[in-house]
């Protein structure tokens, strides 16, 4: 039980030095199989850091004047500048940027570092074939996006928070443009532009909560204040400056504004109908290992960034806003279920499934009540593991057939058990069946929606019910009834027979065209298959599982017992109600 | 009189050196010795200018007011500038000048430039001023068109030469009306005058309204400067001729001249026109917000990959003026001066530190550009760069570290001045009378729209880079720029990710510029006002 700083700062640090070390590795001319390896060694070594900080994380930690001490793991380190000074305004300012590079978690970021953690695993896993070209620079991009992704959420820094938040643009960029599907160069600028566009205006959010802050401990001391960046700070000092009339009136003018601007950003990110259409795009064009990424892990920057920004320092601004976001969750709940409905492309149904279920995410955050944001929290974490899993798994079909569509496939439980157990245990996760990780968030979810505004509870039970009929329709129409597989040969997919030779057999020559022959014509290749078909239409593989069980254990985990999970997020989650009650409005 | 000289001593190396290169051009001597001969007179400067202090420090300062030079931080970082971008372009130009016949010419020219921005920086004079300024002018002429010589070229040389005269006439008109006023051209002096006159005393109270003459002084003055910075209404020039020259010469006309204009700036109206901080923080408002919205917005339409470099530093001109308006709102309430934020500067010092984040990576892609042209064929379509990370991947990647840079992704350089700039205007208070100071709405919409603007400059830049890494090469460059640009962009893209990283030696340089030196201080008590505020 000890409260190593080291171990978040590694974790940090780990992925982007495996990255130099990819790069540098390949220009020595090291092979493939290496590379992946002193990747898949990187991020495992990430992951057991993660676990040192979960089970090292004490929620009941107390600090010498009694109160909860929330943030643990910190670390400090001045931007290679000199400290000035930030609680006591009559040190001299010093000149040069003292940006700290303070990291630190609490019940909230802790499990969203992880979540990131433990997905990179699978992510590392699912490009162990599909990625052949230029390899080691996409492993290198993903482990930079690795150590953004926890830095995003181990910032305790404002300026450093939107450095790492911005920072995991760049490499997701590469990642979809480059190793994307056909459509991935728009997509690629799609995402980068939308999500560029809504961060420019957070950011001038978060520098005026700063200046803001100054300005009241200005007015109530009468003395000139620095302005301050720390994020463990402002939120422990916003309730203290607003019991001062005038800050009070102050903060009520401008708070609104505040979170406009931070909503921007987030909602953006999160995504919230009508900011949603990147991600569709986004989803279906990133590789497989993108995919998971963007919907486990980035998506929950926005919710992140709500829960502890709008919710925490602009609450009074939050209450005022709860009707018009919750009707955007509402809203996207419905519409995002609807357009999974319509759709026949599987990853195209995951992507909107997202819009779904984060509607669902922010409707529990945005319920200002306890068991509301643990059911957001929890929402995070689940929609995490089971969209992650389904996008794996669909990367895995992708990887076998060459075509996501739904009417392609039928029949696969008999086919390929393995894969049709995984996938029906992720559908159901994802549907929210009592047992497993997706009942439990969803319902803390709404029930603290029903506490505080019932109507959008009650609108948004609708989407659990659509929820389970698209992902039910999908589970009946691939994996049940006649078999059917997609054609490979002379299919108008002239890239099918390269691909499939290079997944097969890496060192087979490009021209291999004997795989197709007299396959897929009766849909029933199992007997006869060449032994190069041995990977191409087998049931999944050691690596595949291994990229899918932890996820599993998590998955039902979560459903059985997730209070082992709770207690750890309990009294950080209690500390932004707290916040949220004393500045309910009257009337609300 | 001799400190006048031993300020001076950089710029007459170079104008020595530049004298050298132009006899020297008449005899026998190969071409091949002046680039290193101009590198040569860069460096000697450099020292002279690093050992200013020591030069400086047995002489008796003389009264500010009749010097009409001047050593303070903001000549000393404007002049460090002009010597690192002339060591750049000087380099960048090795190969492409070696065996041209002009070499000799090209590198006076050069010198002649540069030697234009550095008096510019120590200028504190009207008429000094205004000659540096002009030294910048009429080198650029010739070099536009020694740069190549087709019909383009000479429109684009005869367009700049024009517009260029002509901004300089509006701006000597500007002067005039400041001399008019008060009766002398030495900047301390007429400051010292409008201080007496119009100085503010305590927050927004003026001792008296405002001359309209001044008023009319500052509009000439923003708008002649206005061109050299190519800042809305006056930006028509540089698409053109960014387009009509060489990728050489629009660097450096995308660099120099913004320089030479920002500076002339602060120097004559920043620092200067006390009691018309008011005014003139309107007016760069205004222009800040038009200059940036149009910069980006027609920077989006372009093809050509100049043209749209043209539009894009229009649009950086527009950030800077951002730092200006705020310099001027910050001067006008010593009482709130605004907090440096996180160690950045605000105001003033912002829009220079924006200038050389500015600088360095407006150098560092046209540096990219030089190095991938060849003689008579320069990339002028931004699809001529597509899929340069299969040919050429490190001159990708140091192109999208520019870029990147350019618009606004932490931890670049780029993203600092921004914060710079936008957390400035964001500190600005409206309302002084209540005790806590709400933001002030026309400095918030400008943060708003130039954040706005930010993300429309994301699109242009990433079209680039999505062109550069996510497509295939239509054909295979043939570049020629040699190791002399590709030293340049290396140079320049590893001092942008230093730069981004830490940007201290920048910031200890930029720290006492608004304020006015110690020899003004100990010899004028006039300017005490402003300093005392502190």
């Amino acid at each position: 039980m000890t409260s190593e700083p080291f171990i978040l700062q590694a974790m940090v640090i780990l992925p982007l030095l495996g990255a130099v070390g990819v790069v540098a590795a390949s220009q020595m001319g090291v092979g493939l199989k290496f590379i992946r390896q002193l990747v898949l060694m990187n991020v495992l070594i990430t992951f057991v850091l993660s676990l040192g900080l979960v089970t090292g994380y004490d929620p009941t930690k107390v600090n010498s004047s009694g109160q909860f001490e929330l943030y643990q793991f910190k670390s400090e380190i001045m931007w290679l500048g000199s400290p000035s000074n930030d609680v006591d305004p009559s040190a001299p300012k010093i000149v040069g940027p003292d940006i700290r590079i303070s990291l630190g978690v609490d019940g909230i970021s802790l499990w969203l570092i992880a979540l990131t953690a433990l997905l990179m695993i699978p992510a590392v896993l699912v490009s162990w074939e599909a990625i052949q070209e230029r390899a080691a620079i996409y492993y290198a991009l993903m482990l930079v996006l690795e150590s953004g992704m926890i830095g995003v959420f181990a910032s305790l820094d404002i300026i450093l928070f939107y450095i790492f938040f911005e920072f995991t643009l760049i490499p997701l960029f590469f990642m979809i443009g480059l190793w994307g599907g056909y459509d991935r160069r728009w997509a690629a600028r799609k995402f980068f532009i939308f999500t560029l566009a809504g961060s420019l205006l957070t950011f001038l959010g978060l520098i005026f909560i700063v200046l803001s802050h100054s300005w009241m401990l200005e007015a109530m001391t009468g003395r000139s204040a620095p302005l301050v960046f720390s994020i463990p700070h402002l939120i422990e000092h916003f309730p203290r400056l607003l019991a001062e009339p005038q800050n009070a009136a102050y903060w009520a003018n401008v708070s609104p504004w505040i979170f406009a601007a931070l909503f921007a950003g987030f909602a953006i990110k999160v995504p919230l109908f009508p900011f949603h259409t990147w991600l569709p795009l986004a989803h279906v064009e990133a590789p497989t290992a993108g995919s998971v990424l963007l919907a486990g892990v980035l998506l929950k920057i926005g919710s992140y960034g709500f829960l502890r920004f709008a919710l925490s320092m602009v609450p009074g601004a939050c209450w005022w806003a709860l009707d018009f976001v919750a009707i955007l969750c509402v809203i996207g709940i419905i519409y995002g279920a609807l357009l999974a409905l319509a759709q026949d492309d599987i990853k195209k149904l995951v992507a909107y499934s997202s819009v779904s279920h984060m509607g669902f995410c922010m409707l529990g955050l945005f319920a200002f009540n306890n068991i509301g944001i643990t059911g957001g929290m929890l929402t995070m974490i689940n929609h995490g593991l089971s969209t992650g899993a389904l996008f794996a798994l669909v990367g895995m079909l992708y990887e076998r057939y060459h075509t996501r569509e739904i009417d392609a496939f039928g029949g696969l439980a008999t086919r390929f058990p393995m894969f049709a157990f995984c996938f029906i245990v992720v559908s159901f996760s994802s549907i929210g069946l009592p047992g497993l990780n997706g009942f439990t968030g969803e319902v803390t979810a709404l029930l603290g929606m029903f506490k505080t505004r019932p109507v959008y509870g009650i609108l948004s039970l609708s989407g659990i019910i659509f929820g389970a009929w698209y992902m039910l329709q999908l589970v009946r129409n691939t994996m049940y009834g006649r078999v059917k597989e997609p054609l490979t040969e002379g299919h108008g997919h002239p890239a099918t027979a390269a691909h499939a030779a290079t997944h097969t057999a890496p060192d087979a020559s490009h021209g291999h065209a004997a795989h197709s022959d007299g396959h897929g014509s009766d849909g029933h290749g199992h007997g006869h298959a060449a032994p190069v078909f041995a990977t191409h239409h087998t049931d999944l593989n050691f690596r595949e599982l291994a990229a899918l069980a932890p996820l599993l254990v998590l998955i039902v985990w979560i459903g059985v017992a997730p209070q082992y999970f709770i207690s750890k997020m309990e009294p950080s989650i209690a500390q932004v109600v707290k916040g949220l009650e004393a500045a309910r409005p009257a009337n609300k | 009189m001799l400190e006048t000289f031993k300020i001076l001593l950089p710029a007459s190396v170079l104008i020595v050196a530049a004298l050298i290169c132009f006899l020297g051009g008449t005899t026998k001597i190969s071409k091949q010795v002046w680039g290193p001969f101009s590198l040569l007179s860069l460096a000697l400067a450099s020292v002279l200018l690093i050992a200013m202090p020591q030069i400086l420090s047995g002489s008796t300062p003389l009264p500010g007011d009749s010097t009409a030079v001047i050593f303070d931080p903001l000549a000393r970082i404007s002049e460090f500038l002009a010597l690192m971008v002339g060591v750049l372009f000087a380099g960048m130009a090795f190969r492409q000048e070696a065996d041209d016949e002009s070499a000799p010419e090209f590198y006076g020219l050069l010198l002649t430039l540069l030697s234009g921005l550095m008096v510019v920086s120590v200028a504190n004079d009207l008429i000094l001023l205004f000659l540096g300024l002009e030294l910048i002018s009429i080198p650029t002429y010739i070099l536009i068109y020694l740069g190549k010589r087709d019909t383009r070229c000479q429109e684009a040389a005869a367009k700049y030469f024009l517009l260029s005269v002509l901004s300089a006439a509006v701006l000597l008109y500007g002067l005039s009306f400041l001399y008019g006023m008060t009766g002398s051209t030495n900047l301390t002096t007429i400051r010292g005058v409008l201080q007496q006159t119009y100085g503010v005393t305590n927050g927004t109270v003026q001792a008296a309204s405002v001359s309209k003459l001044g008023i009319v002084a500052l509009v000439l003055i923003f708008a002649g400067l206005g061109f050299k910075l190519a800042a809305v209404p006056f930006h028509f020039y540089a698409p053109d001729v960014y387009q009509g020259t060489n990728a050489w010469n629009a660097g450096l006309l995308s660099v120099v001249p913004k320089a030479a204009g920002l500076i002339a700036l602060i120097r004559i109206v920043s620092h200067t026109m006390v009691g018309y901080e008011g005014f003139g923080q309107t007016v760069a408002l205004i222009l800040a917000l038009v200059t940036m919205t149009a910069g980006n917005v027609l920077a989006l339409l372009q093809t050509n990959v100049r043209r749209m470099l043209a539009y894009s530093g229009v649009a950086h001109a527009g950030y800077m003026l951002v730092g200006i308006a705020v310099g001027f709102w910050d001067s006008w309430n010593p009482t709130f001066r605004l907090d440096p934020i996180y160690g950045l500067p605000v105001g003033i010092q912002a829009s220079l530190f924006y200038l050389i984040t500015y600088s360095l990576v407006s150098v560092g892609f046209f540096a990219v550009l030089v190095f991938l042209a060849r003689p008579g064929k320069e990339i002028e379509h931004i699809e001529d760069l597509t899929g340069l990370w299969k040919s050429q991947p490190w001159l990708a990647i140091a192109a999208a570290i520019f870029l990147f840079s350019m618009a606004g992704i932490p931890p670049l350089p780029g993203f600092w001045g921004k914060l710079a700039l936008f957390g400035g205007a964001l500190s600005v208070r409206g309302d002084l009378s209540g005790a806590i100071p709400y933001p002030n709405p026309s400095f918030v919409a400008l943060a708003i729209v130039g954040m706005l603007n930010a993300a429309i400059g994301g699109v242009y830049y990433l079209r680039i880079i999505a062109l550069m890494f996510l497509h295939d090469p239509l054909s295979t460059p043939q570049p020629r720029g040699g190791r002399p640009a590709m030293a340049a962009v290396t140079l320049c893209a590893i001092v942008t990710i230093v730069f981004g990283l830490q940007s201290r030696p920048v910031l200890t340089l930029l720290r006492d510029i608004d304020q006015p030196t110690a020899i003004q201080v100990a010899t004028t008590p006039k300017s005490l006002p402003m300093t005392a505020a502190k």
